[in-house]
């Protein structure tokens, strides 16, 4: 394997072959914890949502829109907010030697990232420690096209992020819209910010000539595959952790969830405790049937708290008016 | 009892606080240098703390979620015998 200059950074390329977030986040995790080396790796997820670490999943993803649409929810090792992949949203991680100080780790990935969009004339620079924004011509705003995130485990760092050439900007906010009602938690919050494709003012070219430029900024660029003993102790690693259910809603930290909405002229409401992604206490009342609210409680209590099995818990109650099920179901997460 | 501190450390240049996101440690557990006690979790960077000292861990000085500030106390320690520098802030 030859190595590649990054932004003066010596690293690897790897082209991991996956396009799911698990099978990638698994990856890196490999990279991060029995390598030596500096790795850089580049690819693209199928639909999904990836959560910081020690993020409230139920804060931060509208599970009514993702569930019925098909787009998973997972969890990363490192920080920072929600974000929605998918094709067109161009991931990349540099991981090696975590140094004396993250921002080192951070700016040698935004570094390299704003350079190769300077070189084609987009006007992009960083902001704050590690997102990377272009201003709107018109209005002057700053749009953001890139955020990064970090853990730093035994000496070693992974910093990885997101690069938004042709993402589906409409299936990123429904997915990462608020939901119905409040939680109180004590989880790490997303900062939301304005976002925006650079595809506009790429001169439309696709996503995958737009990393083959990334690709060619960067000299002496050779790929790296895993190997099949690699690829078996990435699949391990998926299957134990990243698409546990455990580790991706049950990491979620203990949170309350308040609602108060009018409903077909009565008044529904819903307080629903959580903890490791599972309903230990509801109390729910909707003032048109005052009778069922036991009922609801009985149903949803010690079930998963997620869109489809509230739906379920109300459809033994209300067995014959699904349309009612899921209109309420959308008001208890 | 030769108790001991483990302190928030610097973690950023940016920021000197940071959210203790989770204690790998309880009361009563038997730790050595270098095991992982509690991750913190500072512009977006999630980092682990490990232990200066061996011992048993006595308390844990926050809550989870708490934001703690660089040289804070996060957990103390019985250190066992009288050598050691562990301050609390």
């Amino acid at each position: 394997m030859k190595t590649i200059e990054a932004s003066g950074v010596k690293a690897i390329f790897v082209r991991t072959g996956f396009y799911e977030a698990p099978e990638n986040l698994a990856a890196e995790e490999l990279l991060l914890k029995d390598r030596t080396g500096e790795y850089l790796l580049i690819y693209e997820n199928n639909p999904c949502v990836v959560v910081g670490k020690y993020q409230n999943i139920y804060e931060e993803v509208r599970l009514p829109y993702t569930e019925p649409n098909g787009v998973p929810v997972y969890r990363r090792e490192s920080g920072g907010g929600a974000v929605y992949h998918g094709k067109g949203n161009i991931n990349f991680s540099f991981i090696g030697p975590a140094g004396d100080e993250p921002q080192q780790r951070y700016d040698e990935a935004t570094g390299w990232i704003v350079s190769a969009l300077n070189s084609i004339g987009i006007p992009a620079y960083v902001r704050g420690a590690c997102d990377i924004v272009l201003k709107d011509g018109k209005t002057g705003t700053e749009k953001k096209i890139s955020g990064s995130a970090q853990c730093v485990k035994s000496g070693r760092s992974l910093v990885h992020g997101t690069l938004l050439y042709n993402a589906d900007i409409e299936a990123l906010r429904a997915s990462l819209s608020p939901p119905s009602g409040t939680y109180t938690s004590r989880a790490i919050k997303s900062r939301k910010s304005p976002v925006s494709n650079i595809y506009p003012l790429f001169c439309r070219a696709s996503t995958d000539e737009f990393i083959t430029h990334l690709c060619e900024f960067i000299p002496h660029l050779e790929e790296y595959s895993f190997t099949s003993e690699e690829k078996y102790t990435i699949s391990e690693l998926v299957s134990s952790k990243y698409r546990d259910e455990g580790f991706i809603f049950g990491m979620s930290p203990k949170c309350v969830f308040n609602n108060r909405v009018e409903i077909s002229g009565g008044v529904f409401t819903s307080h629903i405790t959580v903890e490791k992604g599972i309903i230990m206490n509801a109390d729910i009342f909707w003032s048109k049937e005052p009778a069922h609210s036991a009922a609801v409680v009985t149903a949803l209590t010690g079930r998963p708290y997620r869109f489809e099995s509230c739906v379920h818990a109300l459809s033994e109650v209300f067995p014959d008016d699904s349309e009612l099920c899921l209109l309420l179901a959308h008001e208890m997460i | 009892m030769n108790k001991m501190y483990i302190n928030m450390p610097h973690l950023s240049a940016k920021s000197s606080k940071g959210t203790l996101c989770v204690y790998r440690v309880k009361p009563g557990d038997k730790i050595k240098k270098g095991d992982i006690v509690a991750e913190i979790e500072t512009d977006k960077v999630v980092s682990e703390i490990e232990s200066e000292y061996d011992g048993i861990i006595d308390s844990l000085c926050r809550e989870e979620g708490d934001e703690v500030s660089e040289g804070e106390a996060l957990l103390s320690l019985d250190k066992g015998n009288p050598s050691g520098n562990g301050k609390q802030k």
